[in-house]
């Protein structure tokens, strides 16, 4: 079982690195798609500003980037210095090295995306345990509804609402982290708690549409096992039904819910993009936004590579965790 | 009809040798804002150590009635009448008066009553091993009871029907359990107990034709080693045949025949027991002959029509008689009861 | 006996019959489905029932909020009508603001030829300068106010529909056609054939959705004509939209496959193209309708996120993400309010396509 069970993760971790591979190529791809090379447009804003750039520095500059050669070539390099040398590519944007822009933003993204990572598994999974226990309760009705209308609502349209409503209650459109006076003030209580109103629109923002389709996962999954067979059999050898619902039930029913953390992280960084351009917050989201404005091709492919990457990962460790959650698929997988 | 003894402790008593009593026992269940008589008013009675077979087409409600026995029919079933049934210390209770999941009830579920079911691959969750599932049963109703002595317990249980190796089997995980080996468990899990009432529930229906018979040998003989009485529940007459001493047959929510196994094959009265047993295959019969088969579908039990509800496919049809009314209760000989206007001495 | 003719008939029902009637029980889906179909009429016949072209402009009624519509004039019934407007400077916030004078009356006539301009061509093909409604000479009528150019919203909304309701659509058809096609030939050959689909298809699930359409878009040269950008955009969307359903699909494929009705029909010798139209895609088209459904609301809400963030459709293309951009500005959600309205619009649709999905989804399942 042992043996097997590596074998797996193994098996599980070589489709990983294909995957990641071809999504390099698909990443690499967009990144030159715009029409006429960066470089051309990097000149163009040089000269544009003034500066004069002499053929000696273009050509020393599409030799770096091996501008000159063909797309697999190009495609080396990038891939290569990312490997070898953790080097994503300069942004011109920034006019500092991709790695750095990314490192100077990457904290505040992470920690969001984890605090409505968090909110979201907490909400979602009880309610969705209590709609399906108490279905067509009047809980349940309002519940789905909620659910219903979160999972509808496009996020940034629920942003700029949510800014609306905070503007007309307390005159502060919310925008940022901070409010003005706490921008450049030093660490406090004050601007801590200062720090807490301005996450509230966020995380409802990121969080509600996941918390809304885990609430209807959880409640469909959990009303499929509460009508399986084994629910007779435990209650006619005299089981409680807390039991039964727990121990059984609840316990069926959060492995395709832990199956599906790696699309849930997704979705949230796939909020926070939105949301930190309808919130203008500092966070990766933005700068991936006002790269792509700006074709700055090289900061937007990283920023969509990591995350890319990391939805790879966060399916191969949902995979991992549903083999070894649930024994039977263990086997399928294993087998399979 | 029946000689009732008075009991001291409670209201209800039963004759010494019945277990089981079930009277006008009425079973609905709402779906879709409509209401569906499942059960339609059926008597029936189980005596100590006899096999009852109850015997009937799909949706009959002979499911319903025995899920209703032992109180596990979802929360949209509501049901009237009356189902005694005497506990192992001799007291008399009316299950139907019991809290379906209440504490009371939950004593006499898998130690009193217990029930096998139809498909046993379903009947254990895939998620913790046969023996952690198995060990409950004997932790439920002996909170004194270590997981040890309940592993010793059921590992005895698991030799007595028949499961190789029971050491290992322990420890695996329903898939890796075959279905006739899973429904060995099943039985080996309920019985551990001792119950007096085992309801089996089609337990063969959806097992290969040797592995049938081989469930069908350890449950007699486990009756014979345990003593408690079984509640067959299947459409298949030949097993009705090999297990039971008495029939009933169901027809639409109604108990339609009654009888020892022999009255019943021997000398069918109600049309549709008649009819059900000349759609048997017989191994004797001429080869060009086709086989019979009962003209028309069950009708759906919703807002049924105060008749027999056989009417519509009865090829003995009265009409002015059969679809007008219900048809009494008649006992044809002794044991032997039918429901049907054929038998009725009254001429309307 | 009528009751039993009724049982009997849901017994020998055809599916679609009994997807129907299962539909029609779904209140909120049935509503929704008219709401639906209002709004695509209001789409097609939009010319001709916005006020204003996309692009007529006046430059007097510049951020102008939403002008009521009056019944009755001193507790006189006058029929519909709306009163002259005065601008003032408000001198708190220096901004301009518009109030209602209430001795100018303008009624508002039905089925009149346009003044203020607005000559069209429906469908391309009829000239005409009909419209639904316009206040008399001299009055304005702003159902929901103007933008900062002066521009009557009420038409825009009107107008950009015919983007915002139609390009998912085409994507819908896009996706449907291209995860059908991929996950059945995935499905139908297995093996190594299922397996390059299924790497494929994990690929582009990698992606999260979002900013990878905003990556292609981002690659859209602005210069391009709009319809150009329009067909662009639909090909982005569907692009990235049609690994769930192909995988549905494949799964579909791989269970009913196993299915004994196929295996006699392969027994039989059908040949594969027979068994794969005549039996196996019959078999979850109404998956398909639902999933249909479902991808319309999913499409539009991309083709509006894009265009808001600027990346998709822009000026002077008009579309309902277009119209929004304005949203993002501070001073529309501190000044003008009434340029959030147009949401409300797309709040309606993708509800009202959730709705109708989940309601197919009800009916598909017609014996539960």
């Amino acid at each position: 079982m042992k043996s097997e069970f590596l074998r797996f993760v193994i098996k599980k971790f070589l489709i990983m690195v294909l995957t990641v591979f071809l999504i390099s190529l698909a990443v690499f791809y967009i990144i030159t798609l715009p029409p006429g090379d960066f470089l051309t447009n990097y000149v163009g804003q040089l000269q544009a500003a003034g500066e004069s750039v002499s053929q000696e520095t273009i050509d020393k500059l599409k030799a770096v980037y091996g501008l000159d050669q063909p797309f697999i070539v190009q495609y080396w390099k990038w891939v290569t210095n990312i490997v070898f040398h953790g080097d994503f590519g300069y942004s011109f944007l920034w006019k500092m090295p991709v790695t750095s822009v990314i490192q100077a933003y990457i904290v505040p993204t992470i920690v969001l995306s984890l605090v409505t990572m968090l909110f979201t598994y907490l909400i979602s999974i009880p309610i969705g345990i209590y709609s399906a226990v108490h279905q067509y309760s009047l809980g349940d009705y309002l519940f789905t509804s909620i659910g219903f209308i979160g999972m509808a609502v496009p996020n940034f349209l629920l942003g700029i609402i949510l800014m609306f409503i905070a503007f007309k209650l307390t005159g502060d459109t919310m925008l940022g982290f901070f409010s003005a006076k706490y921008q450049t003030a030093p660490w406090s209580l004050e601007k801590f708690i200062d720090l807490l109103k301005h996450c509230i629109i966020p995380i409802l923002v990121i969080g509600l549409m996941n918390t809304c389709g885990l609430m209807r996962t959880m409640r469909s999954q959990m009303l499929d096992e509460l009508s399986k067979n084994y629910t007779l059999a435990a209650r006619a050898k005299g089981l409680k039904m807390r039991v039964i619902r727990y121990k059984y039930c609840v316990r069926a029913a959060i492995n395709p819910i832990a199956a599906s953390i790696g699309w849930s992280l997704v979705n949230i960084f796939t909020g926070t993009t939105i949301v930190a351009i309808v919130l203008n917050l500092p966070s990766m989201g933005r700068v991936m936004y006002d790269a792509l404005l700006d074709q700055d091709m090289y900061l937007a492919g990283s920023w969509l590579f990591l995350m890319a990457i990391m939805t790879v990962i966060g399916t191969f460790l949902s995979d991992i965790l549903l083999a070894w959650l649930d024994p039977r698929a263990r086997k399928e997988y294993i087998q399979g | 009809m029946l000689f009732q003894k008075k009991n001291e402790q409670k209201r209800y008593s039963l004759p010494d040798n019945v277990l089981l009593k079930a009277e006008d026992l009425r079973v609905n269940i709402k779906i879709d804002g409509a209401v569906l008589n499942a059960v339609r008013g059926i008597d029936l009675e189980l005596k100590s150590c006899e096999t009852l077979g109850l015997v009937g087409e799909s949706g009959c409600g002979k499911s319903v009635t025995s899920k209703e026995v032992i109180g596990i029919n979802p929360s949209n079933c509501s049901s009237t009448g009356s189902i005694l049934f005497k506990r192992k210390d001799g007291t008399v209770l009316n299950l139907l008066e019991l809290e379906r999941d209440g504490a009371e009830y939950r004593a006499i579920r898998g130690n009193e009553i217990a029930m096998i079911f139809q498909e046993p691959m379903t009947a254990f969750s895939p998620l913790y091993t046969i023996g952690n599932q198995m060990s409950e049963i004997i932790l439920i109703h002996h909170p004194e009871a270590t997981k040890k002595d309940a592993k010793e317990k059921i590992i005895e249980m698991m030799k007595l029907v028949g499961i190789a190796n029971p050491e290992i089997r322990f420890d695996q995980y329903p898939h890796e359990f075959s279905g006739g080996m899973l429904q060995r468990a099943l039985i080996a899990m309920m019985l551990s107990n001792e119950p007096d009432l085992l309801i089996a529930d089609e337990p063969t229906t959806a097992l290969d034709v040797t592995i049938q018979a081989q469930i069908l040998d350890l449950m007699k003989r486990l009756q014979s080693e345990l003593g408690m009485s079984i509640l067959f529940i299947t459409h298949d007459l030949g097993i009705v045949a090999s297990m039971c001493q008495r029939v009933a047959v169901m027809y639409l929510g109604e108990i339609v025949e009654f009888g020892s196994v022999r009255q019943i094959f021997h000398n069918p009265k109600h049309p549709y027991t008649g009819n059900l047993l000349r759609s048997l295959p017989r191994i004797d019969s001429d080869r060009e002959e086709k086989l019979y088969a009962i003209k028309g579908v069950v009708p759906v039990p919703v807002d049924l029509p105060e008749a027999c509800g056989f009417h519509e496919r009865c090829e003995q049809c009265m009409e002015g008689i059969c679809d007008k009314r219900f048809p009494p209760v008649i006992e044809v000989e002794p044991g032997h009861f039918v429901r049907c206007a054929l038998y009725g001495k009254s001429e309307g | 006996m009528a009751q039993k003719k009724k049982s009997s008939n849901y017994y020998y029902a055809s599916q679609w019959t009994l997807m129907y009637a299962k539909f029609r029980k779904h209140k909120l889906a049935m509503a929704s489905a008219i709401i639906l179909i209002i709004f695509y009429l209001t789409a097609i016949f939009g010319n001709f029932i916005a006020p204003q072209g996309t692009e007529q402009f006046d430059s007097r009624y510049v951020n102008c909020g939403p002008t009521p519509v009056h019944f009755f004039h001193e507790g006189k019934f006058v029929g519909p009508f709306v009163y002259g407007l005065q601008k003032e400077r408000n001198m708190e916030t220096f901004m301009y603001e518009f109030s209602e004078k209430s001795d100018e009356i303008y009624r508002i006539r039905f089925f009149q030829q346009g003044q203020r301009g607005g000559e069209y061509k429906w469908l391309g093909l009829f000239e005409s300068n009909l419209h639904l409604f316009e206040a008399e000479e001299g009055g304005v009528v702003f159902l929901i106010g103007t933008d900062y150019m002066g521009r009557d919203l009420f038409s825009r909304v009107v107008l950009g529909s015919q983007i915002s309701l139609f390009i998912p659509i085409v994507g819908m058809i896009l996706t449907v056609f291209l995860g059908i096609l991929i996950g059945s030939i995935a499905g139908y050959f297995g093996g190594r054939v299922d397996n390059v689909i299924q790497r494929l298809i994990e690929v582009v699930r990698s992606f999260p959705q979002v900013p990878l359409w905003m990556a292609l878009s981002a690659a859209i040269p602005p210069t391009m004509k709009p319809a150009q950008i329009f067909m662009l955009m639909t090909i982005i969307l569907s692009l990235i939209s049609w690994p769930d359903m192909a995988r549905t699909v494949r799964s579909k494929f791989f269970s009913i496959k196993k299915e004994d009705y196929i295996m006699s029909a392969r027994i039989s010798g059908a040949p594969g193209s027979a068994i794969v139209m005549r039996h196996m895609i019959p078999s979850f088209l109404s998956y398909i309708i639902v999933r249909m459904s479902l991808t319309i609301p999913h499409l539009i809400v991309g083709e509006t996120t894009l265009s808001f963030l600027g990346l998709g459709l822009r000026s002077p293309a008009t579309s309902w993400g277009v119209l929004l951009q304005e949203t993002n500005k501070l001073e529309t959600i501190m000044f003008f309010g009434w340029k959030l309205l147009p949401m409300i619009f797309v709040f309606i649709t993708v509800l009202a396509f959730n709705f109708l999905g989940d309601g197919l989804r009800d009916a598909a399942d017609p014996y539960k």
